[in-house]
């Protein structure tokens, strides 16, 4: 397998069964290659399967048939915890809904990835302090979610995403829930923070977003009808 | 994971607070009612220390010696029977009789023990460690006379040379008993024998006390006792202390079985609490294994929460058990006192500790069985 590729998908597909004989297919044989380095959008309307397929590259959900590969190792089959595992060093999360934990400071917040790889406590404090100070949060260290502006919660949330330093970062729709100058900003500070040769994977709905992307894949009933080649 | 999961129990301040009250009022229950039957054990064990080598003999009844002792008679051929018996030393025939410190009153008034003993004899029954406070020992034909122990004098606020009425009859105290230990003779009057078998109109015995020549056949002489003379029992103070802790363990189980009730519906209430937190929480914990929780890290978080709710439940039950138990002392006047052994207080912690982490199991094997893509959908 090509070292350059990061993800790969073979007849990936995810059925639900949706009362006793209504199988609804999220997925239906999905092929997809991702390169490392990639800005990837992700497209198509609601229902289309872009979320599933997005969970189904960050390690949140199994396939129901087909195979994909993350980083060269067949991650269909593993088990909860090996999943996690995965997760935690390799994939950062971006949700639409920012989905911080409100108890807990931004600085708190941002440490929490590196705390639950068993990264001592003076370490992460530094890193997160890093990242936040280039997410533009130097000031807001020390606030919780509720007191921060969407914006600034995004931020905190892009922060968070790259404490353990990830291979690919999953965006599904930043930027659903800001205003057009905010999500620009929000865009640009994802292009702009991880280390050489991260990979972005952007679910969006927004066209201009789309259009930076080196590669659109856009899905339909869960086909793709353009794997951005 | 320790302050988070703090931060997680003050989330919702009143819910927890509820099911903290909820472990508090159970655990306070069992600190309470385990202090009086710990005491119990420890004022009987120290009477009965001081007692060692004696017989009692009493009526052969089946009520046990404990009850048997107040209804026991034994008529005067049986007492000279008994005395008869090879290996005595000495030998007193006494009257218990429990009778009420005013006159027309009934049930859980304040009540004095009686006991009649022939004045010679009373270095035996009370056993040579009790030491005079205030006067005299009684003498032969000091018929209106009683001596009496520091409780009921210090309740009665009586002294030397002060008057007593029993049974309508009056006795000037002769002498005050320092604290001993026995409720029986700190709290009770002893008066001559045979003024005592006037007083309460009978020719019979209550028991004889019996000290044997050798200490070391204490048991043999019991056995010979029982043996030679028909319808009686000789109980030794070990037998007596192993029966009156018997009935002591009876009573705690009783009691701590009660108040351990309350404190599982307790704890049924941490569970239910812990249920309603994670189902709140289920998008949060969908983040947290988004972003690397492992299940075992769920479950851990979950439990720590339950088992500090619990503990703290625990702790303020134990202060307050401990001040229910001071309370109870004061109530009772003194005559059942509630002792907060460290065994009760350890043993009441982890009961608490235990129902938290139980109450906390099932909840956090839920949380820890969500989905992640589920617990994210959920709004």
């Amino acid at each position: 397998m090509n070292n350059d590729v990061i993800i790969q998908a073979k007849d990936l597909c995810k059925y639900y069964r949706e009362g006793k004989y209504n199988e609804v297919r999220a997925l239906d044989k999905v092929n997809i290659n991702i390169k490392r380095g990639d800005l990837v959008s992700i497209i198509g309307s609601s229902g289309s399967g872009k979320s599933t397929l997005l969970h189904m590259i960050g390690l949140l959900d199994k396939p129901t048939c087909g195979k994909i590969f993350f980083d060269g190792q067949d991650i269909s089959k593993l088990s909860d915890n090996e999943m996690t595992k995965i997760r935690r060093k390799k994939v950062g999360f971006v949700f639409q809904q920012f989905n911080l934990i409100p108890l807990l400071t931004a600085l708190e917040n941002v440490e929490l990835p590196m705390n639950l790889d068993g990264v001592d406590s003076e370490t992460s404090r530094k890193r997160a302090e890093n990242i936040l100070k280039k997410v533009g949060l130097k000031k807001r260290m020390e606030n919780r979610p509720p007191e921060m502006s969407g914006g600034e919660q995004q931020r905190v949330a892009i922060a968070r995403a790259m404490a353990n330093n990830p291979e690919i970062i999953l965006a599904d729709e930043p930027t659903g829930n800001l205003d057009t100058k905010t999500g620009e900003e929000v865009i640009n500070i994802l292009r702009n923070i991880g280390k050489k040769d991260f990979t972005l994977v952007v679910i969006t709905h927004d066209p201009d977003i789309a259009k930076i992307a080196k590669k659109q894949i856009k899905l339909k009933d869960g086909k793709i009808i353009n794997d951005g080649g | 994971m320790f302050e988070l999961a703090i931060k997680n129990i003050t989330r919702q301040k009143t819910r927890t607070a509820l099911t903290v009250i909820g472990i508090l009022i159970g655990i306070a229950a069992i600190v309470a009612l385990g202090s009086i039957s710990e005491g119990l054990r420890v004022q009987i064990t120290k009477s009965l220390e001081q007692a060692s080598g004696l017989i009692t003999v009493t009526e052969e009844s089946n009520q046990g010696i404990f009850l048997g002792m107040t209804t026991s008679e034994l008529s005067q051929e049986k007492v000279d029977e008994i005395m008869a018996v090879d290996g005595i030393k000495e030998a007193a025939p006494i009257i218990y009789k429990i009778g009420y410190l005013e006159e027309g009153a009934s049930f859980g008034q304040p009540t004095i023990f009686e006991s009649g003993v022939e004045p010679d004899k009373i270095s035996l029954f009370t056993t040579e460690s009790v030491v005079l406070s205030e006067g005299e020992l009684l003498e032969e034909g000091d018929t209106d006379y009683a001596m009496m122990g520091w409780t009921i004098s210090d309740k009665l606020n009586l002294e030397v040379g002060d008057t007593i009425t029993i049974e309508k009859r009056d006795f000037t105290i002769k002498g005050i008993y320092e604290e001993f230990g026995d409720q029986g003779v700190d709290s009770g009057i002893i008066i001559p024998l045979d003024v005592a078998q006037e007083l309460f109109e009978t020719d019979s015995y209550s028991a004889v006390i019996i000290y044997p020549d050798d200490i070391d056949e204490v048991e043999n002489l019991a056995n010979d006792i029982e043996n030679s003379v028909e319808g009686v029992s000789a109980s030794t103070t070990a037998e007596f202390a192993k029966q009156i802790s018997g009935i002591v363990d009876q009573i705690g189980f009783f009691t701590i079985g009660i108040a351990g009730i309350s404190a599982v519906v307790g704890g049924l209430g941490v569970m239910n609490t812990m249920i309603m937190s994670v189902m709140e929480r289920r998008r949060e914990i969908g983040v947290l294994k988004a972003i690397g929780a492992t299940n075992g890290y769920i479950i851990k978080m979950i439990l720590i929460e339950s088992a500090l709710i619990s503990l703290i439940g625990g702790l303020l039950g134990l202060g307050i058990g401990y001040i229910g138990s001071k309370g109870l002392g004061f109530i009772s006047q003194g005559q059942a006192e509630g002792i907060v052994t460290p065994r009760l207080a350890i043993y009441s912690m982890l009961f608490a500790l235990f129902l938290g982490v139980v109450g906390g199991l099932y909840p956090a094997k839920r949380a820890s069985k969500l989905s992640p893509v589920e617990a994210l959908k959920y709004e």
